[in-house]
Formats: C-alpha cells, structure tokens, sequence
C-alpha cells in the first residue's frame, strides 16, 4: 500500500508544449506530479523510470501515434495493466473504440479534449489513480 | 486549427481553479487563432472558387516583416525565434497583400506548431526572401525541421482526408501549410520543399513586378 501522502505520478504523452502545460499545472493542485512526454519513444523510453500509476495519452503524435505507442506497451508484461486515459482531439467514432478493445488495452477513459475540462480531467486522474492502488 | 482554442480553455480553467490567469497567454493564443481562421477562411473560399484573388505589386519582405511581428508573441511562448533574411533590393512580386500575408502566418504558425519542443532550447525560424531567374522566392525554414518532398506529396493527396497528413513531420492537421499551399496557388507559384543552408522547409516563386518602385 502507498503512503497517502506520496505524490502520484502520471506519464502524460501530448505534443502540444502549452497544453502539457496546463495539465501539468492542474495535477500538481490536487498533488499529483507528471512526467511530460512528447512523443511515443519518448513515453517509452522513461516508462521504466517514471513507473507511472496511470498514463495521460493524445493519439495524435509526432512519429509513432498513439495507437502505435499502447500496442508496443502492451507487448511489455511488467506495463500491461497501467491503466490508460485517452485524452485526444480525435472523436471516439474515428478511433473505433469498442469494449473488447478498451479491455485489451486497459484503457479506462476517452476524453475528446473539447469537451473534457480540466476540472473534469482532474477527477478521473484521481479517480484511477486512487484504483490502481 | 482547433489546438489555439483549446489553449485558451484549458488557461481559463486552470485559472478558474488556481486563481492565476495569464492573459498573455490567451491573447496571444485568441490572436494567433483568429489570424489561423482568416487564412483558413480565405483558402477555402479561394478553394471552393468562392473568390478569385487580384494580384498587384507587394513587397515580400514588408510582408515577411509584417508576419514575424503579427507572430512574434506566439513564437516567444512556444520557445521560437523569428529571423527575417529579407533584403527589401529583392523587390516587388505580383500577388494579393491579404492572401500573402495569410500564406506566410499559415506557414509560420505550423512552424511554431511543429517545433514547440520539450527542449529549452531555442528553435529557429527563417524567413528568407531572394530574386531568382524565375522571379521572387519567398520562403519559411528551420534547422531543426526536416521537410522532405514526399511529406509535402503525401500531405497534398491527404488533404481534406486525413487528421494528420504529415505524421513524420509534425503531430497536428498541418492546415497552416496546407492553405498557404492552396493560396500560393491562387497566386501563381507553387510551394515547393527546399533548403536554405542546413535549414530545411518550404518556398513558393512568385512572379517578379516590374513596376518601378521608390525602395
């Protein structure tokens, strides 16, 4: 069992610098800390390092996507079971999420970023967060 | 295209929760978007023969000047330096002043889109302008960004289809590029990939003015 008191760490994965900004900002009121990651190696590469609890995920990125990103994580043992919060501008309709693949992939939410606010956003973190314990 | 909106959302959330709002940042990010939507607008009217553009004699380089400082303020927050390599002895070129300026700020916004880094290093953009046998070359670089012609191929039989035409190249729509692309066009010359010293990014040649001019 974790200490209350440790700061839980999120991997956020986004491309734009101003919005990792702002998400950043929002997890640290409620005393989460988050590593940024702007691309799919990147993520990968610090995921043994940062040994995140749960992982902030935009589809769209530089390189690799998203989509690319969690089948290569998924191929790990030890990260199968982080779970996972798509927060992405694309619509869900477009991704073809169905329960079989949110399943496989242990992802927990979609966020369509335009309608997700960052209030919102900091309860579903705490919310996983607080299960993956 | 939708990236500048979101920006000023999530600003005004965080300060909702944290009592601090940068107003910078938004009126930064509220006018980078309001100039991406003009261009954008522009180009589809242009695209969909909605409107046709008269060409006349504009310098380049005042333009190019004019550009950089309309996006200055978005380059800064996103760690970017503007460099205009424009000597005004290039001269007049024929084109529409709206649909070149609005070229140019597509050009350079992707830019900025692109090179927003985890770095704190400074990134570079260049715009370069230069009279060459086949008129004036108006172009938008940056050492650290590749931008080969197949990207650009790819991106024009995407168009319209695609989220993201040019994955290798940058994570968004890429639409700044693809209106100047359509606006350019418009204003007979062709954006083109090239490289400008170890730079790589994109030109267009517009056809030279003739008309005399007190530069």
């Amino acid at each position: 069992m974790k200490n209350s008191e440790t700061a839980r760490q999120v991997l956020l994965v986004e491309p734009d610098k101003l919005l990792a900004a702002s998400y950043r900002r929002v997890l640290t009121e409620v005393n989460i800390s988050s590593e940024w990651q702007q691309t799919a190696q990147d993520a990968i590469n610090s995921i043994d390092k940062v040994r995140p609890e749960i992982i902030l995920l935009e589809v769209q990125l530089h390189g690799h996507n998203g989509i690319e990103f969690l089948h290569e994580l998924r191929s790990y043992p030890d990260w199968q079971s982080i779970p996972i919060i798509l927060l992405t501008l694309v619509p869900e309709h477009e991704l073809g999420l169905n329960d079989q693949i949110r399943q496989q992939l242990s992802i927990v939410e979609y966020c369509y970023k335009p309608q997700t606010s960052l209030e919102q956003l900091q309860k579903l973190v705490i919310k996983h967060i607080g299960k993956s314990e | 295209m939708k990236t500048p909106f979101l920006r000023i959302l999530s600003q005004a959330q965080l300060g909702r929760i944290t009592q601090e709002v940068d107003l910078n940042y938004i009126e930064t990010n509220a006018d980078a978007a309001l100039k991406m939507l003009d261009s954008f607008i522009m180009s589809t009217q242009i695209y969909n023969g909605q409107e046709q553009l008269a060409l006349q004699p504009v310098s380049v380089a005042a333009t190019m000047h004019d550009t950089t400082q309309y996006l200055y303020r978005l380059a800064q927050l996103q760690g970017c330096e503007l460099e205009v390599r424009a000597p005004r002895s290039v001269g007049l070129a024929m084109a529409n002043p709206l649909a070149l300026q609005a070229a140019l700020t597509g050009l350079c916004y992707s830019f900025i889109h692109a090179l927003g880094k985890k770095t704190s290093k400074r990134q570079t953009i260049i715009f370069t302008a230069k009279l060459t046998r086949d008129g004036v070359q108006a172009g938008v670089f940056s050492p650290q960004l590749e931008m080969p012609a197949e990207v650009l191929h790819q991106a024009r039989r995407l168009k319209g289809n695609a989220r993201q035409p040019m994955p290798t190249v940058m994570h968004g729509s890429g639409a700044g590029i693809l209106v100047a692309d359509t606006l350019f066009e418009a204003m007979n010359a062709t954006l083109k990939t090239a490289r400008y010293r170890s730079a790589g990014g994109l030109v267009a040649t517009l056809v030279p003015s003739h008309q005399l001019a007190l530069l």
